[in-house]
This record gives C-alpha cells, structure tokens and sequence, in this order.
C-alpha cells in the first residue's frame, strides 16, 4: 500500500496543500521549520489510531484561526493481499486506490476540536469516529521512525506485542512454562529454609492458643502471566563475549528492526523516518535505504538534512517544501531512469548535495570551484551573498549542463553556470573540424524564445547540430561583437560563458591584475589547480572585488 | 415428526440431505418438498462451505421476506459468526452491498454526472400495490413499458429517489456489468450465495443471479419448491427455476416431509403430478366430505389436541366462517393485516408500521419467544433514521403503556413520518377490532382461520381446506392462472402434519363470457388422489 495524494487544509501553515502522484518512495528536505515534521504528522493523524486519539487544539490551526481543518489521503492499494483488499470493503475505486478524510471542527465550549473520519471519494461513508480502530486500520500499520530513537522504549513495545500474542498461543512461553514454573513453586515450597519459616510460624504456644485450629505455611507464587517481561536483548560478539554498548549507530539500527518486528506481518506497512541520519556515520546513512527496504514496506518516506541519505536508486520524488509568511508550500521532482541516463556519468553525491541549497552554482572543473571557495574566504560582499543566496558551488565537469540544471530548477533552484568558450576539434572528422564547445555545453538551457533570438543572431533559420561547427581551414564564424551578443543572450538565462577562448585563466588574471602576462597565462595553464594554487599562495593574493574586477564574467552574477 | 418416519424414510432423508451438504459442483438447485427441513439442511450447508472456503470471506444468504430472513439469520448466528456475510431478503442485499454503496461512482462513470450533484443519503420509497412497477414485474421484460420505465427510474435514481422495484435488479446487473469496482467487491468478499424460495424469484431476479453467476465467482446455492409457487402476481417464475438443472446447475431433490404424514404427501404430489408413483402406505389420513354441515366440522375440531388452521381462498370467505365460529364459541381466531387506504402510506410506510405494531403488543409478551427484542426494532427503525436520533426513537418505542394510536403517532413523529388526520382516524377504527389488532400479537392460540397465502411456511396437526370448486378460468392467462390455483391448493394440502380434511364449495360464477374457459375438475381430481392412496394401503 503506498499514499498517492495528500491533501492538507488549514493545519500547521499547510492551506490548499496537495501533493500529488507518489506511488513510490520520496524523501522530503527542506529548511528546519518548514514543515517537514507537520507534514508527517499529518498523515500519521490521518492513518494511525495511536496519534488520532489526540484531538487537534486551536495551535493546529493555520494562523490559530479556529477554522476547519482537513487532511485527505488516497492510497494506492493494487497490490495489497486480497485478504486485505476485502476488508477494506465497498470503498476501494476503480483505479484501485482508496480514499480516507479527517474532518476536524472547532468545538467553542471544549476549546478542541470534533474530528470524524470519512472513507471514500465520490460514495463517501458516514461519519466514523476516530478514537476506534477502522477498517483501514486493519489493514495498515504506519511506522514511525522519529530522528532521536528510544531503544529502551522499543524493546518494551516489542515484548509487550510479543507477550500478548503469547497468550492466545498453544504452543507459546506462557503455556510452556506453566508446567515449570509450577513445579517451580513446589519445589520452592518444600524447601528447606521454607519448612524452618513455617515451623517458626506454627511453633510459639501463646500464639498458637490465639490463632486456635488455624496453622500457618509458606508457599511460592511466581507467576507466568508476564513472562514476556522478564526477557531482555543481550547483545554479544564473535569470541562470544557480552557486550554493554553497542553505540549509537547499533542502538538506532536495532531500534528500526525491533519496530518492524512489533508489527502483524499480515498487514500492510508504510515507514517514516524523520532524519535517520542523526547517530549514523556517512556510509551507514549511505546504505540506510537498502536497509529500510529489507523491510518489506509497501511505501518509504524519508525528511533529511543530508545528502547521504538519498539515494536516487531507491527514490521515486524529490520533494523540497519552503514556508513563506507561515504557508507551506512545495516544488517536487520526480527520479527516473531517463533522468539518471541525461546527466551520464556524473550522477554522484554532488547532486545530493546541491539540492539542499537555495542557489547552485555550476562551474566546469575543481579549479573554477577552488577560485570561488577562496573569494568566498577573503571577499566579505561575496561571502554575505553566498549565505543570503543560500549558494552552493559544484564542479561538473565538462557535460552538458542543461539536465543538472532543469533537475534543479524543477525543485525551484535557481542555476547559476559558469563555462568557459572553448573549441575544440570535432573527432574523427575529415576534413578536419572545430567547434564551439562551450557554447553546445550550454545550448539546452536556452528556451524556445532564446534560441529565436539566437537564430536571428546567428541568421539562421535553426539550431542545429552543425552549427557551431567549422572546418579548420576558415576564419572563426563568429567574431568577438557577435559573441559578445550572444553572451548577453545567455546572461539571461543566467549562464555566464567567458567572452574569449582562453577562458577562465585569462579572467582570473584580468580579476587579479590589470592585464594579463602571457608568460603567467601559460604557468596557469599548464596544471591547472595546482598552479592556481600556487600561484595565489606565492604571490599572497587576497581575492577581491572592486571597481576594476567588478564586470569581470566571473563574478558577473552578482550584479545581474 | 421426524421420530414418526419409518426406518426407510430416516434413511432416504439422511441420505438426500447429506448429499446437499456435502456436494462439491459450484451451482446447485435444491428443490424441497414441504416440510423436509430445508432451512436445517441450509444451515448445515452453510457451515460445512464455510469450512472449506476462504475465512476472510463470508457468504450472502437471502429469503423473500425480512420474517423469513430473521428466522435464517437467528438459526445461523446460534451456530457461527456472522459478522463478515449478509443474510436477508435479496431486496436488500440489492440496495445495501450493489446500489447504495455504488451509486455515486455510477453517475459518475456511467451517467457523466459530477461531483455537485452526488447523491448524500437515498430517499427509499416502496412502490403501491397495484403500481406500474407491480404490473411491469408481473408480466417480465415484454412488457412494453419496462425500459420506458426503467428510463424514467433512473431519472428519478438521479435526484436522489429510489423506488424498490424490478428496476433496482436492471441497474444492479448494469452496475456488475461495467463496473470493475463492484465485481472486485464482491468477489473479494463474498465466496456463496444462498437464496431460500427460490421458485418465486422473478424474472429480473433470475437476471441478476445469472449475472452474478457470469462475473462474480461466486458458488450458488437456490433452494425451492415449484410446487409451491403461489405469487404469480408478483411475477414469480416457477419455471425459470425449474429450468436451472438444464443449466448448469445440479439438482438435488429433498423428497420426504418430516412435517406430513406420509399418506398425506402421497395425496398432495398426486395432486399436482397426476403420474406420480405412490408406494405403501399405513393409513389414509386425507379425509374428504361432502356435506358441510357444522356438526361435522366440530366432530374434527373438537377431537383434536393440537394446533387446528381452516384454510380458504380469499378474506371475505374467511371473516365470514369466523363470524360463525365465533358466535358458535369455538375458539377460532381469524385476523388479517391492516390494508390502508391511503396508497401512498401503504407503499412506504406500512411494513414500518406492521413492525412499530409488532413491537407495541410484544414487547412484553409473557411468553419469551414471541418477545420481540429491542435489538430487533432498532434495526428496523434504523433503515429510516439517522443514527443520531435512534435513541430518540428508542425511548419512545419503549413507552407501550400508553393508548396504540397515541404511540404510534409519537414514534412516527420521531421518525418526521407525517400521519394525516384520516390516516389516523381510519387506524384507531381498525385497530379497535380484533381481527387487525390481534394480527400483531403473537400467540400460541391453537385455532387459526386464515387464506391460504397468509399460510406459508405454517403448520397445523389438523388442517381444513374448503375447495372452490365451481370456478372457472377464462381469457388469455387461463391455464396459468389454474396452475397458480391449484398450486395454491398444494401449499394448502402440505400444512397438514396428522389429518387433512377436504370440504368443497361452490361460488356463483357471475361471468357469462364463454371463450376459451376450462372448468374446473377439482372435485374428482381430490378424489381420485384421495382413492389411489387407498389402494396403497398395505393389505
């Protein structure tokens, strides 16, 4: 069973909320306070009966405005048991999914509100109490994975569950024990030290006239009927030893199973976990996902502040929430196989990382990176831009831009790009070719009015994929006026390609120095990060913007 | 009794009912004779499939009248637990697991109809008398109004208005057919249907169960006596069901009556089956008289023990006899049940009506199985209330110490059921006489008159029948309609545990028209039937 659709009315800063077509699982991000905790809330008040028990205060409301809240769900149920299916009766639709409403009103005289549930879309049911189990309830099991983890609590939780199916089993701890712990207490009773308390008991005279034909014994009674308590979860090693800690990563990890195992295996299961980072080192949080998915849950959601934790193999949607003036509201991205294809091989953590940021910046290679991270250091103006963008640099290597940045986009990150205007040869063509590297790189993030535009530019009639390409033996098509055009066409779509062919050494020169030595020019060239370091540490730059170096391309974006 | 059966008749009737319990094909005609303990063989049908089926799935057990269903669903509940099936009149399995709990998703679908316009809650309305609706399911799809109708139904469907009629059996085959969400629901939920009386399922009922068959996997079980089917006025179709076991279906006959002396199911077969093969008997107890003289009738009466039913063709024939009974002080009760004039009322409200009654005088009944239960009531108020108010309702029905007609309009205002001033005035007249109050009241009185109809699924140690044996039958319907008479006489004849005593009356045929009429051999039909069971007397 999966959540398809969430609808969210006036609860938390949630107003007119609708996140559609999940049908997978998704990971939730977003700043701390924006919701993403409100948004697992709601749906486990929706789902579990554990969290419906409480009713909603004037707090839950948007704004505490008092107004009616309502949370709806529709479930994907096509491939739950059949079993299940019939309990779920007459309100499963024809595209097999399932549809459940909480309905809460403000009640003056209780100061809470009156909540009622309602299945169904179009035949909708009575109103249904929510301090009784349903019939979803039946089939479901929410399991919530909050981000600190109580294993103590766990471990109780699961004995409990275990000891009371224990008690309806024949051939269970109870009913095993029973014959032992009587025999148990026999034996106990006839015990030495026993006998000596109850001669003691019987053996005073002047009492004895007192308490008349009554006589006094001892006798054990130790009860089974909460044998489940008296077990605990040892944990040891290898050479057999027992161990106190296992640590935090161990705990939580164990904490995980131990739910799971609390659960009727014959029920459907949806597992949320907020911040599952928090007490796992990087590569456990990397390889969380495939241990959630062990599990053998219907549906898996996940809110994080870390890049480690999404996996793009395991997710079906990215979803990004903000909240602006106390609204909450989300961009989502789905994942899919063409996705993973567009942006070849260079589908790494990066990715992960740059989606927590507001901005993203792309630049070519490490030393684009290395020069922006040291301007960050020593330039304040630049600095305080970064934090108030909420801006990230990422190198990409030299691909095509344009997949990473509508990825980006579409989870509603401005993209930043920074390339250099570099031709190279054509491969294998003969004659022999050149072309316009830099400018295919970043072909795709024009628009259909950008590439009208560079059409007239360029008087053609389309773009095609010939036409940043020239044979060797010409002159240069385009000349430095049209390309200055055509960089102030891409500025607008925010991509900031060099207006020369050197590229990024020559504006790091022209930035630094006011004109370029081409004796320094070639060193820079030559190994690239290394000589940039180098070269800024022996000459002890502090990199700086002013007047000079403002309307240089590298820094461009800060003034647009 | 069952301890009266001989040796050999235990064995048949083990054997025959061990066979329906235990068969294994997925389609199956019962067809039972009167007084076989069928409803024991379907109890134990039902648990033995229970067994083998799925334990999340329950099955669906229907009867024609919520009495009938009542007295199934106590049977069951003794022995299981009925919480995932539906047991009651195949009405309202319809209405409550296929239309209601669809209909929106079938405007939608299926009607283009949006979401402003979703139905909340149906507005149930049960069609009068001699309706259109009546007259359409009488005579089965050729009528020539059925679809127009059945178009002006759905129209009405629409604003919310349903009307139980045959066209709640269209749409409900219309909804299994093009709604993949119903057939799943089903087919999740459900693994068999039972439906009891089979014989006088009506055509557009057959449709639905041939429907149910086709799509839903569903095992079906009908249980019926052809012999029996006495309401051709409602459009039953004795034939239809006698024509399943050339289709698919398999039938399994229970052929002996535990409730009839043997001589008497004997007689009553060759009745009807003019070749049936009649083995020893041990006495004739089917008396035949010619003379009605009260001497006669009281000689019977008197000598016997048990529960005594006079049984005659129509109301005006019996209040008649009960008149004379009554001054001859024999302790004969005749009732009937309260017929309004006011057609509207009659069509919704009278089954409510006949249950608020029911209640009122038995409430505190002394003895405990003629109570009737709170329990009860309140689920026969709840299909016309809102949940909130049933307590409401509740409080006022159990206030049964005030005056009848004070009570009944007190829990009908409860329900926003308006009763006119005339309504009310025609209901104190009635229910101020005996034979429509006393209707309601249950005793173990042991002389009843009653029409023949009003006697189905009754017994009686002794049972009068008076035979009209002047009528005759004419017009286009004629033979069909002597079946349905004869095959009334047939119910007549199989109440009779210990002595059947036949009387014969002549009527006056007023008529003079001549075409196409067929007299009426009664007379010597009964006693031709009556002689050939003295010829298997054993010598």
């Amino acid at each position: 069973m999966k959540i398809k659709k969430i609808e969210i009315n006036n609860f938390r800063g949630f107003d007119n909320f609708t996140i559609v077509d999940f049908s997978g699982n998704f990971t939730i991000i977003g700043k701390n306070d924006c919701g993403k905790t409100n948004l697992c809330y709601a749906i486990r008040k929706a789902l579990d009966p554990e969290i419906r028990r409480v009713p909603f205060n004037e707090a839950d409301s948007t704004n505490s405005n008092k107004d009616n809240i309502s949370i709806k769900i529709v479930l994907d149920v096509s491939s739950i048991s059949a079993e299940n299916r019939s309990k779920l009766n007459t309100f499963i639709d024809r595209d097999k999914t399932i549809t459940i409403e909480l309905i809460a009103e403000y009640d003056k005289d209780s100061a809470f509100y009156n909540e009622h549930l309602i299945f169904g879309s179009k035949d909708r049911s009575k109103k249904i109490p929510t301090n009784i189990s349903n019939s979803l309830d039946k089939v479901l099991d929410v399991i919530y994975v909050n981000p600190g983890y109580d294993i103590d609590k766990d471990k109780n939780i699961f004995f409990a569950y275990r000891g009371k199916k224990d008690k309806e089993d024949e051939k269970g701890l109870t009913f095993k024990v029973e014959e032992r712990v009587k025999d148990l207490n026999k034996a106990i009773s006839e015990e030495e030290v026993v006998s000596l308390i109850n001669k003691q008991l019987n053996e005073n005279e002047e009492f004895n006239k007192i308490f008349d034909s009554i006589k006094f014994k001892t006798s054990s009674n130790i009860n089974t009927s909460n044998i489940y308590k008296s077990l605990e979860i040892q944990p040891f090693n290898d050479v057999n030893e027992n161990l106190n800690n296992i640590g935090d990563g161990k705990n939580k990890t164990l904490s995980l199973l131990l739910k799971m195992l609390s659960k009727n295996p014959e029920k459907e299961k949806i597992l949320i976990c907020e911040e599952p980072e928090n007490h796992l080192y990087p590569q456990l949080q990397r390889s969380y996902s495939h241990l959630a998915l062990s599990l053998n849950v219907g549906q898996f959601i996940i809110t994080t502040h870390s890049a480690h934790i999404i996996d793009f193999n395991k997710m079906k949607k990215i979803i990004k929430m903000t909240r602006n003036n106390n609204i909450v509201s989300t961009v989502s991205a789905n994942i899919n196989g063409e996705l993973f294809d567009s942006f070849g091989h260079y589908f790494n953590e990066d990715v992960s990382q740059s989606l927590f940021y507001d901005t993203v910046m792309l630049v070519e290679g490490f030393t684009e990176k290395y020069f922006y991270n040291r301007l960050m250091i020593d330039d304040s103006f630049f600095r305080d831009f970064c934090t108030k963008q909420n801006l990230g640099v990422f190198a990409i290597g030299g691909i095509d831009f344009s997949p990473y940045k509508k990825f980006l986009e579409s989870l509603g990150i401005r993209v930043i790009i920074k390339t250099d205007n570099d031709i190279f040869a054509v491969p294998k063509s003969t004659p022999k070719k050149l072309r316009y590297a830099g400018i295919e790189r970043v072909i795709g993030c024009l628009d259909k009015n950008g590439l009208k535009k560079l059409c007239l530019l360029l008087d053609v009639n389309d773009i095609d994929n010939e036409t940043f390409r020239f044979l060797e033996s010409q002159p240069y098509p385009i000349n430095d006026k049209l390309m200055e055009h055509i960089t102030k066409l891409f500025v607008e779509y925010d991509v900031f390609l060099s207006p020369h062919k050197d590229g990024f050494e020559k504006e790091f020169l022209e930035f630094v120095n006011d004109e370029v030595d081409p004796i320094e020019l070639d060193y820079l060239k030559k190994s690239k990060l290394k000589n940039l370091h180098s070269y800024i540490v022996d000459n002890n730059l502090s990199l700086r913007i002013n007047e000079n170096n403002r309307n240089s391309i590298l820094v461009r974006f800060l003034y647009v | 009794m069952y301890d009266d059966l001989t040796a050999a008749q235990k064995k048949i009737l083990n054997s025959e009912q061990e066979k329906i319990v235990l068969a294994q094909e997925k389609y199956i005609v019962v067809s039972a004779s009167p007084g076989c303990g069928k409803t024991y063989t379907l109890v134990k049908r039902i648990i033995n499939d229970l067994q083998v089926d799925n334990s999340y799935k329950g099955f669906i057990a229907c009867s024609f009248t919520r009495e009938a269903s009542k007295q199934l669903e106590d049977k069951l509940n003794a022995e299981i637990d009925l919480e995932l099936s539906f047991v009651g009149t195949i009405d309202s399995f319809v209405l409550k697991e296929i239309i209601d709990p669809f209909k929106n998703r079938y405007l939608f679908h299926l009607k283009n109809i949006d979401e402003d316009s979703f139905i909340k809650e149906l507005d149930i309305k049960m069609p009068p008398f001699n309706s259109k609706s009546s007259i359409i399911t009488k005579q089965g799809k050729t009528h020539i109004e059925c679809e127009s109708y059945y178009n002006q139904w759905i129209r009405n469907l629409i604003n919310g208005v349903y009307e139980l009629s045959y066209c709640s059996y269209i749409l409900a085959i219309e909804m299994i057919d093009k709604m993949p969400e119903v057939v799943d629901y089903i087919t999740n939920r459900y693994s068999s249907i039972y439906i009891d009386e089979a014989q006088d399922l009506n055509e557009f009922q057959h449709d639905l169960i041939k429907c149910l068959k086709e799509k839903c996997d569903l095992r079906i079980v009908l249980i019926g006596d052809k012999n029996q089917s006495i309401y051709d006025f409602r459009g039953a179709r004795p034939e239809l069901f006698a024509d399943l076991s050339n289709n698919e279906y398999t039938e399994y006959p229970i052929s002996i009556s535990v409730r009839c002396h043997k001589s008497i199911m004997d007689f009553t077969n060759n009745f009807l089956n003019p070749n049936f093969v009649m083995t020893e008997n041990q006495s004739n107890n089917v008396y035949i008289y010619d003379d009605n003289k009260y001497e006669v009738l009281y000689k019977i009466i008197s000598e016997s023990d048990g529960k005594v039913l006079w049984l005659v063709d129509d109301n005006q024939f019996a209040s008649d006899i009960f008149k004379v009974t009554t001054a001859k002080d024999w302790g004969f009760i005749y009732t009937k049940s309260l017929d309004l004039t006011d057609e509207s009322f009659n069509g919704n409200y009278l089954q409510l009506l006949e249950e608020v009654l029911k209640f009122y005088y038995n409430f505190k009944n002394i003895i405990p199985e003629f109570s009737y239960s709170i329990d009860d009531i309140r689920n026969v108020v709840a299909d016309y209330t809102v949940d909130k108010n049933i307590n409401r309702v509740i409080r006022e029905l159990k206030n049964v110490e005030i005056d009848v007609i004070e009570y009944v309009t007190k829990v009908f205002q409860c329900l926003e059921i308006v009763i006119s001033q005339n309504l009310k005035k025609e209901l104190a007249e009635k229910l101020n006489q005996e034979i429509y109050s006393k209707h309601y009241f249950k005793s173990d009185v042991l002389r009843r008159i009653m029409t023949i109809h009003s006697s189905k699924g009754l017994e009686a140690e002794t049972v009068i029948v008076f035979v009209n044996y002047s009528d005759y039958w004419f017009g286009r319907n004629s033979e069909r309609e002597r079946d349905q008479k004869y095959r009334s006489y047939f119910v007549a004849f199989s109440r009779a545990e210990i002595g059947l005593h036949i009387f014969f009356k002549k009527t006056e045929n007023k008529n003079g028209q001549n075409f196409n009429i067929i007299q009426n051999n009664i007379k010597d039909k009964i006693i031709a039937c009556r002689d050939n069971v003295n010829n298997s007397l054993e010598k």
